[in-house]
């Protein structure tokens, strides 16, 4: 039984090889072309960017990109503006313009997986923001040039922790009269931004999310004692933020426990 | 037949400064032009390969064959013929006129007055050092084009045009720039273009040093011969301009599941059964000169999912946009599982989800040598139920509250809406970047949370269900300014003052009910009616960067921020009045440095440093007027205060043209300290113990990156990663008394002191390899293994174990161009965790274990010119033991759509 299945795979995989292999011999001119790949474009080096998007380029070096960028001819493949944008030849002949023979990478995000493939696959676990399903993209989040102050992460605009959070979860991030001093570390204390294999992007589902920061010295072993509470059997069965406990984790208007 | 009366005054300083600051000309022209059409738009046809199918295909990956790529054959015509000279000026409304009028009057004598300029007419340029016009007849797109390509539409596009010259349409060309008119069809010998491009004119030398190679004089030649014969435009036969151009995409698509329905929504954002619609449309029209109109688009029905965008473009003029966008996050209402409890998990029986959309619409003004302004106004909107992570208790035993185990699901509803008005201007002035954004919105907040419990086990319903009411409504006003200059070649300056200001009121309300019938209110716990809340911030921030010497770059920055919160509120707790505030005012002061050097072969180092000092004085209180002290009153007064410090450094280093290594290392070290000045309650006990108890708490935390990328040979890359992220968390508390319930009751002493209440290590190991055998055939995969764990300071066997685990991640993909008409794609993702915990008996594992797949495949075929098909499908498979299979699924999906594109 395990040969026949053995044999049938090879054949299959033998017929699709020779599929492939006559096909290739076929005078067919098209090509696949991947992002940022730009059909016919060659790489003309950043000076020659530098000339319409100065604004951009007198800053790039300050921002979180900036650290591999170099501004050689034989490198703009690897770290130059055209990494990230496709080869730029094509953009330059036709006097340059949005979108035209030119990758954004704020529309596909194939651009970034290059080099961040970790994220990448992290969008691939079951808890992620919906980027491969193209309702988001990298820029919404991230400023790839370190300059967009109403996009803070890096460089020289101004940066304020949670802000690119707060954009679309204003709940979260709305002020309250008792907060959890979490949030002055960041969301990402407690959340992994592009994907999880915990619901609501946790980092971990279970109480080790906040005794990582709650848990104290104990006067005896097995012993859970949080603040002056003795949470032993409470944390046995539940985690910190379900049965009525501290749900509250962004803050509550009226429990300085955020019991509600 | 064209004709043009120039009368120029071209103004420039003497000591070599650079043209476009210092050459100023004041001109009338009068001239008759043929204008050429826009070159076509390099508009991408994508193929649907590597995303989801179920994703939308318009905003897919970019895969595509070569051939659906039209290259930009730029088109020019004549059919438009326009007898307007300088038909832009003429065009302006007089104000403006009058302005530029009133400028040049003021302006030209000063500039004469104040700078040391010589005259620098047309017919001071020394002719007979020009080649002479080359002897043939003149084809544009053999003989110009190609030079202007090379040469000149870098910096005279229809973008951006330096001088405002541009030189992609023949209108243009004759109209001139700042400079004047630059082109006199017949008289190339007078043309300041031929003087330009041959040098002769000092200061304006085409292109300029650095900027490309200094045309030859036979390039020279073609171009006197080209404006001696008319500035004739393209030769080549053209059709008739594409002035419309449609694009609509029919879709319709099936899925089935068999399992849990609703978690497959959640995991991809999807709804099973029938839907279809206009997956992508997409209408574009050339109104005219720089002038567009498009109306993109999507319509799912029984998705959700909708998307409307209008535009009305004109270049250097402005814009108008409208938009509506729409879809529908998906959530599962199932809960928690505890194998003993030998039960399923447990579900809501409710679909869930929430509608998250938003509509806009923005005016901007684009005129050359204004502000850049844009109106725009925004709203946003959330509507629906959502599940949460709030789940109640299951108790197997009454007796017995260590039987409990929280797993009964709660839920949600929320409505939010947001409107919001911008106003967004920046300009330039003297070389100084201007810019300013102002944000006003007005928010409002309605949620209702519910949790039942507690559930018995075998009981049909919980005993009861508590519905916590949120209202939130608030005036938020941001603007930002901010300002920046090249002062130099090498000194960049920037900087910026944001102010934030917040008004809000809060309203909070929490009852009970019988989940038999809600209508019947058991009791009511705490009421709030009146909160109000206020938020200001003032954000100071300075940066400089510097390239002192070639290949270093140095910057710094310093940012200073100073925020308020007040909260106030009053209420019941639940049958005695309260009140409640708080205020925090923080200070912070946060340094950046930065250096990058490029000049060592081959390689660039970097290194970062980034500090923050935090400073909060924190102030609560509450007070319950029932006669009677008790831990519910108190008063806390912490002064906090945290240093931060993280530095950074690693290096690029490609010895090799096709390899590159890059390796970083990062440690980041934040101390926080809390000094409790005041902290008491009712009861006159110092302190209520908790957050008034942690004395100080430290994250530490080390990151070590490498990469190694390889381009081995043209048609194979491979990209390898490794990260390694070490992070500590110390807490230190204060020693105190307490009384303890297990193992029996008892008074203890807790000793306090420093603790390592937390340790987290993570080992992440990337790998892609995108394989290309055939130019035709292109194969890509992606796979990630991390390894990570944390222990927690309350490791203590039962309720609390270390979360430790593996997660595999494997994205890969296929596209084929089988022949001229077929393309196939296919992708597969993998994904598996195994987080499994085995504290059963004395705890609640947690830990997911799960496997994951997707496997789609599709064929696209181009019918004819105007028609593609595609028909795809797919197979998806969820495996959750750790669930108690409770969140299986299994789906197939089939998507077949039809795209026609006019012309």
């Amino acid at each position: 039984m395990n040969n026949w299945r053995i044999s049938a795979a090879v054949m299959l995989g033998a017929l699709g090889f020779a599929g492939l292999f006559l096909s290739s011999c076929s005078t067919v001119n098209r090509a696949v072309i991947a992002p940022p790949e730009i059909e016919g474009a060659t790489f003309v080096g950043n000076k020659v960017c530098a000339d319409c998007h100065t604004n951009i380029t007198r800053v790039f070096a300050a921002s979180p990109h900036g650290r591999y960028y170099k501004e050689d001819l034989e490198w703009a493949k690897m770290s130059g503006c055209e990494s990230c944008h496709g080869p730029g030849s094509k953009h330059v002949q036709v006097g340059g313009g949005r979108g035209r023979f030119i990758v954004n990478p704020g529309k596909d995000p194939q651009s970034c997986y290059q080099c961040h493939l970790e994220v990448h696959a992290e969008f691939n676990l079951p808890s992620h923001h919906p980027v491969t399903e193209f309702r988001m993209n990298c820029v919404q989040c991230h400023d790839p040039h370190g300059h967009d102050i109403m996009k803070p992460s890096g460089g020289l605009a101004m940066a304020r922790l949670n802000e690119s959070c707060a954009q679309c979860h204003r709940e979260q991030a709305k002020p309250v009269v008792f907060e959890h001093e979490a949030l002055r570390e960041g969301c990402t204390t407690c959340h992994q931004p592009h994907g999880s294999i915990n619901r609501k992007m946790l980092i971990q589902a279970d109480n080790n999310l906040c005794l990582k920061c709650h848990a104290q010295v104990q006067s005896g072993a097995g012993q859970v004692v949080i603040g002056k509470s003795d949470h032993t059997t409470r944390i046995r069965g539940r985690t910190c933020w379900t049965a009525g406990c501290h749900p509250s984790v962004h803050g509550s208007n009226i429990s300085p426990h955020l019991h509600y | 037949m064209q004709s043009m009366l120039p009368l120029s005054l071209t103004l420039s300083p003497s000591d070599g400064a650079r043209e476009k600051n210092c050459v100023m000309r004041a001109h009338f022209a009068i001239s008759d032009s043929l204008a050429p059409s826009d070159g076509e738009r390099g508009n991408i046809h994508r193929l649907p390969g590597r995303t989801p199918f179920w994703a939308r295909p318009t905003a897919s990956s970019g895969w595509k064959s070569a051939d659906t790529l039209p290259i930009a054959n730029r088109r020019y015509s004549r059919l438009k013929v326009c007898a307007t000279p300088d038909a832009g000026s003429a065009r302006r409304v007089p104000f403006i006129s009058a302005l530029r009028l009133a400028f040049l009057c003021v302006a030209t004598p000063a500039a004469l007055a104040l700078t040391p300029f010589r005259l620098n007419a047309a017919e001071a340029v020394d002719e007979s050092k020009l080649p002479p016009p080359a002897a043939v007849q003149i084809d544009f797109d053999r003989d110009i084009k190609p030079i202007f390509e090379k040469a000149c539409f870098r910096c005279h596009g229809p973008e951006r045009p330096k001088s405002s010259f541009r030189l992609d349409t023949r209108e243009a060309a004759l109209k001139g720039g700042d400079h004047g008119v630059d082109i006199i069809p017949g008289q190339s010998a007078k043309s300041p273009l031929i003087h330009y491009v041959a040098r002769l004119v000092e200061d304006m030398e085409m292109p300029p040093e650095g900027k490309g190679d200094p045309l030859t004089n036979d390039q020279i030649a073609l171009l006197r011969a080209w404006i001696d014969q008319g500035v004739k435009w393209s030769s080549a036969p053209t059709g008739p301009e594409t002035k419309i151009q449609f694009t609509v995409t029919p879709t319709i698509r099936w899925i089935t599941v068999n399992g849990d329905e609703r978690r497959f929504r959640e995991h991809y954002w999807v709804q099973d059964g029938w839907s279809g619609g206009v997956q992508d449309f997409r209408f574009e029209e050339k109104l005219g000169e720089g002038e567009r109109f498009t109306a993109e688009g999507r319509t799912f029905f029984g998705a959700h999912d909708y998307q409307l965008k209008l535009s009305l473009e004109k270049r250097d003029f402005g814009f108008g946009r409208f938009g509506f966008e729409q879809y529908r996050r998906y959530y599962d209402d199932t809960g928690g599982y505890y194998r003993p409890f030998a039960t399923n998990s447990f579900d809501l029986g409710k679909e869930m989800f929430v509608d998250i959309g938003r509509a806009w619409v923005e005016f901007g003004l684009t005129l050359p040598k204004w502000p850049r302004m844009v109106l725009g106004y925004e709203y946003q909107y959330k509507d629906g139920s959502k599940s949460t992570l709030q789940w109640s208790d299951v108790i197997a035993d009454r007796r017995d509250p260590d039987s409990a185990r929280a797993i009964y699901p709660a839920y949600k509803d929320i409505d939010e809406s947001v409107h919001m008005l911008k106003l967004d201007l920046s300009h330039e002035i003297g070389g100084v970047l201007l810019e300013d954004n102002l944000r006003a919105e007005l928010y409002d907040l309605e949620t209702q949370r519910v949790s039942r419990f507690p559930f018995t086990l075998g009981a049909p319903i919980p005993d009861r269900a508590f519905r916590y009411n949120d209202e939130h409504d608030h005036f938020q006003a941001v603007n930002a300014f901010r300002l920046e200059r090249q002062l130099r070649d090498w000194l960049f300056l920037s900087g910026g003052y944001l102010f934030s200001k917040l008004d809000g009121d809060a309203a909070f309300g929490l009852s009970a009910f019988t989940p038999s019938d809600p209508s019947m209110t058991l009791f009511v716990g705490d009421i709030a009616n009146q909160i109000l809340l206020e938020r200001r911030s003032h954000i100071f921030n300075a940066n400089s960067l510097l390239g002192p010497w070639e290949g270093l770059s140095f910057f710094a920055g310093v940012q200073n921020e100073w925020t308020r919160e007040e909260g106030f509120g009053q209420g019941f707790d639940p049958d005695f009045p309260k009140t409640f505030a708080s205020d925090r005012d923080k200070v912070v002061v946060e340094e950046s440095f930065g250096l990058r050097y490029t000049k060592i072969p081959f390689t660039v180092l970097h290194a970062d440093a980034k500090f923050q000092q935090e400073s909060i004085d924190h102030f609560e209180r509450q007070f319950v007027d029932d006669t009677f002290g008790d831990d519910r009153d108190f008063l806390r007064d912490t002064d906090a205060t945290s240093d931060l410090k993280d530095y950074r450094a690693g290096l690029s280093i490609s010895p090799w043209r096709r390899t590159s290594l890059q390796a970083g290392y990062r440690h980041r070290l934040k101390q926080n300290d809390f000094d409790h000045s005041r902290d008491t309650d009712g009861a006159d006990f110092s302190g209520n113990g908790y957050p008034a108890f942690i004395r100080a708490r430290d994250v530490e935390s080390d990151e070590i990156e490498a990469k190694i990328v390889a381009h081995w040979v043209s048609w194979l890359k491979t990209t390898l990663k490794y990260q390694l992220i070490a992070t500590d968390y110390t807490t230190a508390a204060d020693p105190s008394a307490t009384t303890i319930l297990e193992p029996v009751l008892m008074d203890v002493t807790l000793p306090g002191g420093r603790t390592l209440a937390g340790n987290y290590d993570a080992h992440v190991y990337s790998f892609n390899a995108t394989f290309i055998p055939w130019r035709r055939l292109h194969l890509s995969a992606t796979f990630s293994y991390s390894d990570s764990r944390i222990v927690s300071g309350v490791d203590n066997g039962a309720g609390v174990v270390p979360y430790s685990g593996d997660i595999i991640s494997v994205l890969s993909s296929a596209n084929w161009v089988v022949n001229e008409k077929t393309d196939w794609q296919m992708s597969y993702a993998f994904s598996t965790a195994d987080y499994s915990q085995k504290n059963e008996t004395a705890g609640w594992p947690l830990g997911i274990e799960y496997e994951r797949h997707g496997i789609t495949t599709g064929i696209t075929r181009r019918c004819t010119k105007n028609i593609t098909t595609n028909l795809q499908y797919g197979f998806f498979r969820y495996d959750e033991p750790s669930s108690g299979r409770r969140n299986d699924y299994t789906a197939h999906a089939v998507l077949a759509s039809l795209m026609i594109s006019l012309p």
